[in-house]
């Protein structure tokens, strides 16, 4: 018998682990929650930074001195326009202001002297608001360090080791935004923040009032009563919780624009009071209702899904978080809204009230915004209602368990396992690869995504495919017909044009990619390792998990075209890189669609092989200028395109049990 | 006999276990209840009445079989069903921040009841349960008793022709239950399909005209008191109730 402690052991774990607050707490918070928000948000700030970084500034210098000229001449990105020596301090702040230069800097004041009585001035004019001005400004001090240090030694030195050492260099940072404009920027942070937090506070106090309460009370199932559908019931009560989110919005913005313009709150009143336009206000104001719809709706999203009221107030946290982040963020110039950004929700209406607020909106990104917000709000009442349509909304349990042998249990199995098996390969497979580089890389193709394939078929088969029979089936462990040998070269060879130049080169307009990813470090190694790497080993593995486990699986759930579209988002997924996702989540439905259609999962292998292959090469002799052909132009589309049309051709002759037609 | 109101026919809800296997809540059920009839479900806990009364109410869907309420059938007309029931039970609960009043009236409201007729109408419930006194409070404050009554009269405000009752004695004093007693024979009188569902055996007997016990789902027997004892050849309910869950387990 086992002792009276780990008795007691096993009755908590056991209770807790049926518990899914503790789960999702303890798991999915700290395992995918976190690290997403923090991903997302530091990928954000870091592409901002790159941004910058690469962004060309034209910095003004007073006071002609070739060391510094020098100096700064090393800079890339970084061009420096002379001016007259004569011109006033004001002047240099009003060409700051202006724009026409990113900075100034005036060397005028002390250079000259070469005994150490007089301080050489270096003075620095930005405009702090604007991020291009400070960028500049940050280079140019960062580069004259250097100059600083040695003039430090020299003057050190000459004068015989003695002085103050802090007196070498005197550096004067000026920030030429009219006072209006910082306490502009500074308050519009400011609002932001207060907002987006007085919005989440009256939406969840009102929204888990509204369908959790109601449960724990048994009002919601009295509610069902009456003659009215759910779809009715989900709006209704989106309806109040969006009116009275927007009302909290509302009146914390003009109780604090009020407060501002009295004077209660700071001494830079007047500032904000010319800084801040009515019409900037009103356009922030009607930001805010798409952003209460959006708030009430995921948080009814959040009430509909708990059992009670206190599960609830649990998920507030976390959901505080997806607040709490681009509340940060707005408060900072770093991260800029561009079209992708702007579809990101709740962060993109922060961000758009901050640029409303310091003037510099763009309207076509503030459409994106409003948009997407709205569509966001609707998958969030669409969510609620299927949540509050469900039998556990009534019976205030779940009638089956989670992964009960049963279509939705099925499904929730594969769903969990594969997001599981992403997790493994994310931190695994990063882990061998940081540790073994290239090895590595082999090892967590050949082991881990195996494995992986491996654990999923075991916990997500279930009873739906027993035996070798089941195995064998679920992975289309089969020989296909002759002539898929021939299609899905064919396929591989037609597609990865449109592929790599037409889908790529589209997602490039909206998402810039740092660098061609998928070939990087090919000059390392040699050619047959690099096809053994990257083309061969994907083609068995991957498909073995993606077009083998998963296709096979979720097929016998879902009809073939969510199967395709599910199987390629994981596939899509497992790369890693948001960059990839467009281009390998069309690879993925090319693949699974071959898979299905063929019935086996060989051609998909071929198919894969082949098109890794193709890029390797491409990579490989386009490096070196050895490749015959050049890969884009009109020629090349109309032969891949053709090559593409053969293999639809010949595909359509093929036989298939799912129903996906070819062409 | 008068017109049946509620007819169940192999009337199923399975829920699976954690194994793969299926618990059958409800298995092939069939019944008819008839207006001016009180139809007694008799079970034990878990013996799938309240699943039963939730079908019937739309609350759940069917796994198997079918139901018809007024003539609308509980899947493709649930929305009409929902207008001719009042339903009652246990976990339906009242809104605490609204006063009695307005309790009865918002669900008056909700089934589209209009104003003049709602307000004589909410009059009339106020006075049936001598609840008239404290039609101003807040139902948060109100006894065990009086939020029953409050809910019973929700229920029946929009004077529905079938009431689905289940158990709405449970947590009730004697007075207080005594009353709801009463009040459902008055429905009777009116001419209303009570479906009455409990496992107290006295309240079975002296309300219901027929009886329908259930154990596990299925249906162990069913008839007037008189055609059950004839059956069983038991003359007390719980006698006659015990033979048929014992013939079960055997």
């Amino acid at each position: 018998m086992k002792s009276p402690l780990g008795l007691l052991v096993w009755k908590e774990a056991t209770e807790l682990r049926r518990d899914r607050k503790v789960i999702f707490f303890a798991i999915v918070m700290p395992a995918i929650l976190y690290p997403m928000l923090m991903s997302l948000s530091g990928g954000l700030t870091e592409k901002r930074i790159d941004e910058l970084s690469e962004t060309h500034v034209t910095v003004g210098v007073v006071g002609k001195l070739k060391s510094v000229e020098d100096v700064l001449a090393e800079l890339p990105n970084l061009s420096l326009r002379e001016y007259p020596s004569d011109l006033f301090a004001d002047s240099l702040a009003a060409l700051v202001r202006a724009a026409e230069v990113e900075a100034f800097v005036d060397l005028r004041a002390g250079w000259e002297a070469r005994e150490g009585d007089e301080i050489p001035q270096l003075i620095v004019y930005a405009h702090r608001s604007r991020e291009e001005s400070r960028e500049a400004a940050e280079r140019v001090t960062d580069r004259l360090q250097e100059l600083r240090e040695a003039e430090r030694q020299r003057r050190w030195e000459s004068a015989g080791g003695r002085g103050r050492l802090d007196d070498v260099i005197r550096e004067t940072f000026v920030d030429v935004a009219s006072e209006s404009a910082s306490a502009g920027a500074s308050t519009g942070r400011m609002l932001v923040y207060l907002l987006l937090f007085s919005v989440f506070g009256a939406g969840s106090a009102v929204a888990m009032e509204m369908i959790a309460g109601e449960k724990e009370r048994g009002t919601l199932e009295t509610l069902f009563l009456t003659p009215f559908n759910r779809v009715h019931i989900a709006r209704a009560k989106l309806i109040v919780a969006t009116a009275s989110t927007m009302l909290a919005g509302v009146l914390m913005v003009s109780s604090m624009m009020l407060a501002y313009r009295m004077g209660w709150i700071s001494t830079e009143g007047e500032a904000v009071n010319t800084a801040i336009s009515y019409q900037a206000l009103l356009t922030a104001a009607l930001l805010v209702l798409p952003l209460a719809i959006l708030t009430a709706g995921m948080l009814l999203l959040i009430s509909a899904w708990v059992r009670s009221l206190k599960e609830g107030q649990y998920y507030q946290m976390p959901m505080m978080m997806l607040f709490f982040i681009p509340a940060v963020l707005s408060t900072s110039q770093v991260i800029q809204l561009n079209p992708i950004v702007a579809m990101i929700p709740i962060a993109n209406v922060g961000l758009a009230m901050r640029d409303v607020i310091i003037g510099t909106a763009n309207p076509g990104l503030l459409v994106i915004v409003v948009v997407s917000t709205l569509v966001w709000g609707a998958l969030a009442l669409k969510g609620v209602t299927t949540l509050m349509s469900r039998e556990a909304t009534v019976l205030g349990f779940d009638p089956e368990p989670v992964f009960a042998q049963t279509h939705g249990g099925r499904l929730r199995a594969i769903h969990f396992s594969m997001i599981l098996g992403l997790l493994a390969f994310f931190y695994v497979g990063q882990w061998m690869q940081a540790k073994w580089e290239l090895m590595g890389v082999g090892l967590s193709l050949w082991i881990l995504v195996p494995a992986i394939a491996f654990g999923v078929y075991r916990f997500a088969a279930g009873r739906s495919a027993p035996g070798w029979t089941g195995l064998r089936d679920t992975l289309s462990l089969r020989l296909p017909a002759a002539r898929w040998f021939l299609i899905a070269p064919l396929f591989a060879l037609g597609s990865m044009l449109p592929i790599a130049e037409g889908i790529w080169g589209l997602q490039s307009r909206f998402l810039p990619a740092p660098e061609l990813l998928p070939l990087a470090g090919l000059e390392d190694i040699s050619l047959l390792t690099a096809i053994l790497l990257m083309a061969v080993t994907p083609a068995i593995t991957e498909e073995l998990l993606y077009r083998g486990v998963c296709l096979g699986l979720m097929r016998r759930q879902m009809s073939a075209v969510w199967a395709i579209a599910f199987s390629a988002l994981y596939f899509s997924a497992m790369h890693l890189s948001v960059f990839r996702i467009a281009p390998t989540l069309a690879l993925g439905c090319l693949f699974a669609w071959i898979a299905l259609r063929s019935r086996s999962i060989f051609p998909a292998m071929l198919c894969h092989l082949v098109y890794n292959g193709g890029l390797v090469l491409g990579g490989w002799y386009g490096e070196s200028h050895e490749f015959p052909l050049s890969p884009t132009g009109p020629f090349a589309w109309a032969a891949s395109l053709a090559v593409l049309g053969l293999g639809v051709v010949l595909a359509r002759g093929a036989r298939s049990e799912t129903g996906v037609r070819a062409g | 006999m008068s017109e049946a109101l509620v007819t169940t026919i192999g009337l199923s809800k399975v829920y699976s276990d954690h194994a793969g296997g299926q618990i059958r809540a409800v298995d092939s059920l069939d019944l008819s209840c008839h207006a001016g009839e009180i139809f007694g479900l008799l079970g034990l806990n878990g013996a799938g009445k309240t699943t039963t009364m939730r079908m019937l109410s739309t609350a759940l869907t069917p796994t198997a079989g079918r139901a018809e309420v007024c003539g609308h059938d509980i899947q493709t007309a649930a929305r009409e069903v929902r207008a001719s029931i009042g339903f009652l039970s246990g976990t339906t609960g009242l809104y605490h921040r609204l006063t009695a009043r307005e309790m009865i009236e918002t669900f008056g409201r909700l089934h589209g009841m209009e104003a003049q007729h709602l307000k004589s109408r909410v009059e009339e419930v106020l006075d049936l349960f001598e609840i008239d006194k404290y039609a101003g409070m807040r139902c948060e404050k109100l006894s065990t008793g009086m939020k029953q009554k409050v809910n019973i009269a929700r229920a029946i405000v929009h004077d529905p022709p079938v009431l689905i009752l289940d158990e709405p004695t449970s947590g009730l004093d004697v007075l207080a239950a005594a009353t709801t007693l009463e009040f459902v024979q008055k429905l009777r009188e009116l001419g209303k399909c009570v479906l009455y569902s409990t496992h107290i055996m006295s309240e079975v007997e002296r309300l219901c005209d027929r009886i329908a016990i259930i154990h596990g789902g299925r249906l162990r027997g069913l008839g007037t008191l008189d055609e059950l004892r004839v059956s069983t050849n038991r003359h007390y309910l719980e006698d006659i109730f015990r033979d048929l869950v014992r013939e079960d387990a055997a």
